[in-house]
């Protein structure tokens, strides 16, 4: 997912723009209604990274030509200020070459044989220069880019380097612009050894600390990943659009392999619940819960990415709801509970409309449509025939209760922790959920669940961050120590396995309560994001 | 590298390579023509060609024995060149990238591609199948063809195949396993979990003081531990420090070996399931259930899309089933408002439409060996209005099976709107023509004999024909004269039908029609058969009216020509014993007189001939 977002509905774009914007105005539009700004598609900004190249290209070339102030270079630099300006809101916008390859931030730029030549004229120019990327922020303004562009094609690469190209625009007084050096990508080497699909993936003999922290880059990216794919659906079914579920298949298969190598990790970040991207982190919290159990229940791989993929659209009904509907803080109207009731319903429809009924997949139909049915149909929606809710059908309204209920959102505002919501789904095993499903919940996140504050008996704080692997000591899980016998919080606490025991057969140490983080308002996120 | 093999290999390859070339590189380099030959043949002739499979085949064993040596190949991919060992191993000649295997896979975001020990020819006629976005060979059966799902590239298709013998990097999975990008999930640090960690000294004073005032009541006579989760929310509150812990466990959430082979069963079945009849399913619980009258809307614009989607599809078997329950709708919901109502009048009128009828000729045509099982059921409830549609149906279906069916369901359909199949006889395919003379055939009514006739201009032979045939049927009798016309067609076969048929003895024609033709010169150079085929029509049509013709024939004499002057003189003859008329027999007598050697002789035997017939005649008419 990129870190680009679009600007706010108080930066109006340029019209003189227009042209070369082809979606410009409908991104404007969306903007302007305000609480979609963060719903914007990544397929867009992917769409306007290729205009930005386009139009950087056509800025350097032009200045090979013209000077700086140049009537020519009027239109070039009016499109590029557009572009930056529409991808530079709350972060410079940035395209990076990374092994002949273009990013704009870090999505990869798919070109079309049709863009080759564009693509590899910018690549090109970039490689001369040996420049990884290049940083334009939102205050650019039209004498920078005509400095920049000016510099670009005027300093000779094989006389100066990076730092003197730099330096000459820092000289000029553009300080919005900035260059990067070339990152250094981890190849993977002809002698490697690991021969899976994800071998780019850290491999087991770096050092831990390090291996932990790539892996949770690697996860959190993954997440992000789904997360956009669902940001950019949910738009396009508001908008009335096509859907493509290309994006989140792949993001779908990618969790899939991270998930497979480090499962704790994945799900550690289903803590993330913040309710304002409620819909977007339920999602994909839904879609990896699902994955970890239909993974004990025996889905094969591909399946596995089918129920995930189901999964992550299960509230694509949502999208119809109205958004202040759906973000209100208060408690909803009749109208408005059978407005939400009606998502499930919703969902399926949009997307059989938009999909085509030979194109949907059918686990993702029972997604949407049985999620809120309750095993003894005591849900929604209520149906007048017979129903046999399917076995994803039942393995969503698991992940999706647990998520909901453990999450902080606009119209319930506290979530409740994790082992108290185990509880209370266990109260419903059998009625609500299917037994012998929920039991592979338990076993999968654990009677404590990852994201559960303990107090140890210490006295430290410390957060589950993975459920223990022994069932026979299912309250001894992996924790975080938080906080050291004071209180004092621990920036890097140590992970303590509570199963560890000294030399004399006791235990280190163990828990002696659960403590109701949401009681405190204490978000365990911060822990695993 | 088997360093071993290598040194084999140097030898055998020692007179065609340079000092100081790295073989690897070379046989890669071979195996690439090699398998640009093999993409460019598949491309070309398809995949099944035995052009195109023999290259596959060399390709596969070329690159078996590549990786028998050096157990694997590993391409780093740039925008139009593959790249091994750090040397450009492929690079198309120009900037073909449509073609290029480089930039097909470096478009997908693919940075290396590795082909390891072990590769099947299946597992690298999948890759190549995923390359070139073609639907796998073994998935078409029926003749129905495979359907390429939409979502799937390069890599999500290699990633659902999990093969161990070909495996990809993408540029994206090295950025992320380099660490770089932005920290993208950001924690929420306002709304209402928003309790800083400065705060976790109260928290954990706090949380002691309960523990201390729960000790405090219970008097440290605590029970200890529970397996269930909500004992264990309270557990460990006093007494010794065990009894003080935490005690829960897994036990009760055991999942037997039954239960979980009854999951794999569902598992199986939910995946071999029907799509399209589930979301039927789904579909039609909510037209049974659901009360809001916006999502009946909704839901009535769904059908319609699912009903393209299954013409489109041809799955007409579905389609019936689909279409009867939605004739049952109001039996079903007899709560739905006027304007649902008219919602599913609009479904089926929307039948009618001619994009739906394309959608049929777009799959039928692109798939011959369709099952078409339900397919009349659909056309014949269509409106009469939609013939027009359905004869373009007809016309642009090029299997005959399928032409069949349409013609079907016109028999019933056009019945009472047939005006398009008339218009349909002036069209120039001859296919179409024919099948709507089939049609017309199978109505068996007089009045289209009128239309028929017009289709005697049709430029094709066969068509005129078969338009003869089924007039001697609809029309075989009356006025002649357009059948005489017909003498001047380019084809021989449509004038000796058209002859044949005013021969019947039904037909008058005056012979003012008939001389144009046959006192015309090119007259004498159509073959005998011919001209004696018009002399027979010529003599049930027009009779004694001829006589006078056929006279001059007898005596004319020419310096020119005389064989075929003679020719036409016997077939005269010949046709005046056969009428046998007074007139007759006095122009034969007359010839007999007149008349060459030959022709004197033809004369005397056509009166013996009429005067047999005359007698074998009047004895059968004093018995009558």
């Amino acid at each position: 997912m990129s870190e680009l977002k679009p600007p706010s509905a108080g930066a109006p774009l340029s019209d003189d723009a227009q042209p070369i914007l082809t979606h410009e105005k409908s991104l404007a539009n969306k903007i302007a209604k305000g609480s979609e700004a963060g719903d914007i598609l990544d397929q867009q900004l992917v769409m306007l990274g290729i205009q930005l190249v386009t139009q950087l290209n056509v800025l350097i070339k032009t200045s090979r030509i013209h000077g700086r102030t140049n009537a020519a270079l009027d239109k070039p630099v009016e499109s590029m200020l557009t572009l930056v300006r529409t991808l530079s809101v709350d972060h410079p916008v940035v395209l990076r070459l990374q092994n002949d390859f273009l990013f704009l931030g870090d999505s990869h730029l798919k070109m079309s044989a049709q863009q080759m030549a564009v693509f590899s004229s910018i690549i090109e120019a970039l490689n001369r220069w040996k420049i990884g990327g290049v940083s334009f922020a939102s205050g650019t303004e039209s004498k920078d880019l005509r400095e920049f562009a000016n510099l670009f094609v005027g300093l000779d690469p094989d006389k100066h380097n990076l730092a003197d190209l730099q330096k000459a625009l820092t000289d000029a007084g553009v300080t919005s612009i900035e260059l990067e050096e070339p990152r250094v990508l981890q190849l993977k080497h002809a002698n490697d050894t690991e021969s899976d699909s994800a071998s780019a993936l850290p491999k087991k003999e770096d050092d831990p600390a390090e291996l932990a922290r790539k892996q949770r880059a690697c996860a959190k990216n993954g997440y992000a990943q789904a997360a956009a794919a669902v940001g950019d659906l949910t738009q396009s079914v508001r908008a009335g659009g096509t859907i493509s579920f290309k994006q989140a298949k792949r993001a779908i298969q990618n969790v899939i392999e991270l998930m497979m190598r480090d499962e704790a990790t994945m799900l550690g970040l289903t803590t993330l619940r913040c309710h304002d991207q409620y819909t977007h982190n339920h999602s994909v919290n839904v879609s990896l819960l699902s994955i970890a159990l239909g993974n004990r229940a025996g889905y094969p791989k591909v399946e596995l990415a089918d129920l995930g993929l189901a999964a992550l659209f299960h509230d694509m009904g949502k999208s119809s709801i109205a958004t202040d509907v759906l973000n209100k803080p208060g408690e909803f109207t009749e109208d408005e509970w059978a407005a939400m009731r009606s998502h499930p319903t919703q969902g399926v429809l949009d997307l059989t409309k938009l999909r085509g009924i030979t194109n949907l997949p059918g686990r993702m139909a029972a997604a949407s449509f049985e999620h809120h049915m309750n095993c003894d149909h005591s849900g929604y929606p209520k149906l007048s025939v017979p129903w046999k809710i399917s076995l994803t059908g039942r393995i969503l309204m698991i992940a999706d209760c647990y998520d909901a209920m453990t999450s902080s959102r606009v119209y319930r505002r506290e979530p409740i922790p994790p082992a108290k919501v185990l509880n209370m789904m266990f109260a419903k095993s059998g009625t609500s959920f299917d037994p012998i499903l929920l039991k592979l919940f338990v076993n999968c996140v654990g009677i404590l669940p990852i994201g559960t504050l303990v107090m140890l008996e210490s006295n430290r704080l410390a957060v589950v961050i993975r459920p223990a692997q022994d069932k026979e000591n299912a309250e001894r899980p992996l924790v975080r120590v938080i906080t050291d016998e004071e209180g004092s919080p621990l920036d890097q606490g140590p992970e303590l396995d509570l199963t560890e025991q000294d030399e004399g057969g006791m235990y280190k140490d163990s828990i002696v309560r659960l403590v109701d983080n949401t009681e405190y308002r204490f978000d365990t996120s911060r822990y695993y994001v | 590298m088997d360093s071993s093999k290598s040194a084999d290999e140097r030898s055998v390859l020692q007179p065609f390579v340079r000092e100081g070339t790295d073989l690897e590189v070379v046989s890669v380099k071979q195996l690439l023509k090699l398998l640009d030959k093999a993409a460019k043949s598949a491309r070309t002739y398809g995949a099944s060609n035995p052009v195109a499979r023999r290259f596959f085949l060399q390709f596969h064993e070329e690159l078996t024995k590549h990786l028998e040596q050096y157990a694997r190949l590993t391409f780093l991919i740039q925008r139009n060149q593959l790249f091994f060992k750090e040397e450009v191993v492929y690079q198309p000649d120009s900037d073909a990238t449509g073609e290029s295997i480089a930039f097909k896979m470096y478009s997908d975001g693919i940075r290396e591609l590795t082909f390891h020990q072990g590769l099947t020819q299946d597992d690298l006629s999948f890759f190549l199948d995923a390359l070139w976005g073609t639907p796998v060979t073994q998935e078409e059966k029926d003749g129905e063809p495979a359907s390429i799902d939409e979502d799937d590239d390069i890599v999500t298709r290699l990633w659902a195949k999990s093969l161990d013998t070909i495996t990809l990097v993408t540029a994206e999975e090295l950025v992320r396993s380099s660490g770089f990008g932005m920290d993208v999930l950001e924690l929420q640090t306002q709304g209402f979990m928003n309790m800083s960690v400065s705060s976790l000294r109260d928290l954990l004073d706090r949380e002691r003081a309960i523990l201390a005032r729960e000790r405090e009541r219970k008097g440290g006579a605590n029970e200890g531990g529970t397996s269930d989760p909500a004992s264990a929310q309270n557990a460990g509150a006093g007494g010794a420090p065990n009894q003080r812990r935490l005690q829960a466990s897994l036990v009760g959430y055991e999942v037997s070996q039954e239960e979980l082979e009854a999951l794999a069963v569902e598992i199986q079945a939910e995946t071999g399931r029907d799509t399209t009849l589930y979301i039927i399913d789904v579909l039609t619980a909510i037209l049974a259930s659901e009360r809001s009258a916006h999502l009946l809307t909704k839901l009535f614009e769904v059908w319609g899309s699912v009903l393209d989607a299954l013409v489109r599809n041809g799955q007409w078997t579905v389609l019936e089933s689909v279409l009867s329950m939605l004739q049952d709708t109001e039996a079903i919901r007899p709560d739905l408002g006027s304007e649902h109502k008219q919602q599913v009048a609009l479904l089926f009128d929307g039948l009618n439409r001619p994009e739906r009828l394309k959608l049929i000729e777009h799959y039928l045509n692109r798939t011959p060996k369709a099952k078409t099982e339900g397919l009349a059921t659909l056309l014949l409830s269509m409106k009469k209005e939609t013939v027009p549609s359905l004869c373009g149906l007809l016309a642009n279906l090029e299997t005959p099976a399928h032409q069949a069916i349409v013609l079907e369901a016109l028999q019933t359909v056009a019945k009472e709107n047939a005006d398009p199949i008339v218009k349909g006889l002036s069209d120039k395919r001859p296919a179409y023509v024919k099948n709507l003379l089939t049609l017309i055939a199978r109505w068996n009514d007089p009045r289209f004999a009128d239309s028929l006739e017009k289709a005697l201009r049709h430029p094709d032979a066969a068509v005129r024909r078969e338009v003869l045939r089924q007039l001697s049927q609809l029309r075989p009798s009356g006025n002649g004269a357009k059948l005489v016309g017909l003498l001047a067609d380019f084809d021989e076969t449509v004038r000796l039908t058209a002859m044949k048929l005013l021969a019947n003895g039904q037909y008058q024609t005056s012979f003012s029609l008939w001389a144009p033709f046959v006192t015309a010169e090119e007259f004498q150079d159509r073959s005998p058969a011919e001209r004696r085929a018009v002399f027979q029509a010529m003599k049930h049509t027009a009779g004694d009216e001829a006589v006078p013709f056929w006279q001059g024939l007898l005596t004319e004499w020419s310096w020119t020509q005389r064989k075929k002057k003679e020719e036409m003189a016997l077939l005269a003859a010949d046709i005046l014993g056969k009428l046998g008329t007074p007139a007759a027999i006095a122009a034969l007598e007359f010839g007999q007189k007149k008349g060459g050697g030959t022709v004197r002789q033809a004369c005397g035997a056509a009166i013996s001939s009429a005067n047999r017939q005359q007698r074998l005649k009047t004895p059968q008419a004093a018995n009558s």
